[in-house]
């Protein structure tokens, strides 16, 4: 089986941990209890007819009083940059932690996780990081952990970009 | 007319032009015809030269004689050692200096046993080597950039956790501690421990392998952890390097791990599992001796048990006094007294399980003077007619039915004759 290390990026609070629960636990919960430090979860699914394992780290939102310990990102495969739109400084955070992957380990295959769709009424987008972070990103995908849209979705095309990748760095090999 | 004229005269012109080139040319066949072949020739010697020249073809043509030169000249002397040893010293310092992970890497599988030649050299044998009680639950072959596990096994007496979710802790907590307190960066974490639980991490260039150890492990364990994982970075360099996530080429580690899992469980099972063959030989002879005393032994006191029951129920047979007994393997013997009357012992070997075959029974004639065998002499000698019955009770015959005292007379003279019944006194009811 194939295995995959896989971060889940952004600043806190914006639903990385629950995005994680939806996906592999299907639950939700309407409880905020920051994350410390990493936690480390597996999912397996199928994608092309392929077994894969996604290690999903969760590791602690970024904020004003700490920064993502870079060695936490190495040896990632690829990873899932979560924005909470209702609060646009999480676009700035977004960006910080996208050009810290640049500057750690050089460009790797990415989703821009645009969360809290189900309260896209409060949405502010007029960020223009967003339009930086999309540019480079696989995709571009609206989820809700709490609603669970687009979180299955999210997870599965990130995979399918992770085989893409795995299979061009073999042939090239 | 004045054009035709022109023309005419133009025609001339050219034609003596031409004849006088033709002409100069066969001039310059002539004179020039052998110096312009050794010209010719000197160009194309000129042009193959130029090309010999070019930095392509002298690179091609001094690749073909470089190692075969370096070889012969190797073989001649030492110059090219002495020359070349310098330039191979200043590329180690630089390598070292600039890139310490090439080096680290590149030194890393001979390092260790080299240093553990030299402390084993150094040390003293600890005299107060006492074994102490642990097992090895799991084995981890971790990647180190990514904490992904690339083998995993376990005791089938431990509980089994997801190894991908164990091994990516492992990393994050090594990571967390290396960033937090800015540890070396060639420092690992080496242990984990709550109470009698710990994990041992051993880190090398590419892998990590970690052991959970139940109980306390001993030194050699953590020496023959760096043994292995050094060995699996010597024949697993290019999967280690390639590290795309792919667990298939690591999985004949699998039955290694299981073997070193093994090989440090304490458990009676692997401790037989570990003996030398011949011992193990010595072993299963001796159990199998062990189990053929044990079922003879059993069969003995089955027998014997046999034996003792059937002779006491002989002996408690009327009319049978055993007066000596004997018993050895297939050979048993009873001889005795055996009133005529009496039961054949041959019918109480029957139930005996006893095989007959085996039995011999020596019983010498007599007469007891049982009641029951006295009444029966009695009743055979006296043949009372029909109606008469005959019964004793004690020292006294009782004569109930239709007989005449004649007969009661007689019977009582009879009677004294018959073993047993000399103080018989025969009534009539």
């Amino acid at each position: 089986m194939l295995q995959k290390k896989v971060c889940m990026l952004g600043s806190f609070a914006v639903g990385k941990t629950s995005l994680v629960r939806r996906y592999v636990d299907s639950m939700f919960s309407e409880e905020y209890t920051t994350t410390i430090g990493v936690k480390v979860d597996k999912k397996t699914l199928t994608v092309i007819e392929t077994d894969v394992a996604l290690l999903l780290w969760d590791v602690y939102g970024e904020d004003s009083h700490q920064s993502v310990l870079p060695a936490y990102l190495r040896g990632m495969a690829g990873y899932l940059l979560v924005v909470d739109p209702t609060r646009p400084n999480t676009f700035e955070s977004a960006l910080s932690l996208h050009k810290l992957v640049l500057d750690t380990l050089g460009p790797k295959p990415y989703i821009l996780v645009l969360n809290k769709c189900d309260l896209k009424d409060q949405w502010n987008t007029l960020s223009n990081s967003i339009e930086l972070l999309s540019d480079t990103a696989i995709t571009v995908v609206e989820t809700s952990a709490k609603v669970d849209v687009g979180v299955n979705e999210m997870f599965e095309a990130l995979a399918i970009a992770l085989l893409n990748t795995s299979s061009a760095a073999s042939s090239e090999k | 007319m004045a054009t035709t004229r022109e023309d005419t005269t133009k025609n001339q012109k050219s034609l003596q032009q031409s004849e006088a080139g033709r002409e100069l040319k066969a001039l310059r066949e002539l004179l020039l015809s052998t110096d312009r072949d050794r010209l010719e020739e000197a160009y194309r010697r000129l042009d193959a030269l130029e090309k010999r020249l070019s930095p392509d073809a002298r690179t091609r043509e001094t690749s073909e004689i470089l190692v075969n030169a370096m070889r012969h000249r190797l073989a001649g002397d030492d110059q090219l050692v002495d020359f070349l040893k310098p330039v191979v010293v200043e590329q180690f310092h630089r390598t070292s200096r600039d890139e310490p992970d090439i080096m680290a890497d590149a030194l890393f599988p001979i390092l260790g046993p080299a240093i553990r030649k030299m402390i084993a050299s150094m040390l003293i044998p600890d005299s107060k080597n006492k074994k102490r009680p642990y097992r090895l639950d799991h084995l981890y072959l971790i990647d180190k950039e990514s904490g992904l596990p690339l083998c995993h096994v376990s005791s089938s007496k431990a509980s089994t956790q997801d190894a991908a979710m164990v091994s990516g802790m492992l990393n994050a907590i090594q990571s967390f501690v290396h960033e937090a307190f800015n540890a070396n960066e060639f420092d690992g974490l080496d242990v984990l421990q709550v109470g009698g639980l710990s994990v041992w991490i051993e880190w090398g260039p590419s892998a990590v392998l970690a052991a959970v150890i139940r109980g306390l492990g001993p030194q050699h364990l953590r020496d023959e952890m760096q043994i292995y994982l050094e060995k699996v970075h010597m024949d697993y360099a290019v999967e280690l390097q390639q590290g795309q996530g792919d667990t298939k080429a690591f999985e004949p580690l699998g039955a290694e791990l299981t073997a070193f899992l093994d090989h440090h469980d304490d458990s009676l099972k692997n401790k037989v599992k570990r003996l030398h063959p011949r011992i193990k030989q010595w072993l299963l002879g001796l159990v199998v001796v062990a189990l053929g005393l044990s079922l003879w032994t059993l069969f003995s006191i089955v027998e014997k048990n046999r034996w003792d029951e059937f002779l006491a129920h002989i002996e408690s047979e009327p009319g049978i006094v055993v007066t000596g007994s004997d018993r050895r393997f297939r050979a048993y013997r009873v001889s005795g007294l055996k009133d005529a009357l009496a039961r054949n012992p041959v019918e109480l070997l029957a139930n005996s399980g006893i095989n007959p075959e085996y039995v011999r029974l020596d019983f010498e004639l007599y007469q007891a003077i049982h009641p029951k065998f006295v009444l029966a002499r009695i009743h055979t000698l006296l043949a009372p007619p029909t109606g008469v019955e005959l019964s004793l009770e004690g020292r006294r015959l009782r004569v109930t039915g239709n007989i005449s005292e004649q007969w009661v007379k007689n019977a009582q003279t009879l009677v004294k004759s018959v073993a047993g019944g000399h103080n018989i006194v025969v009534v009539h009811d």
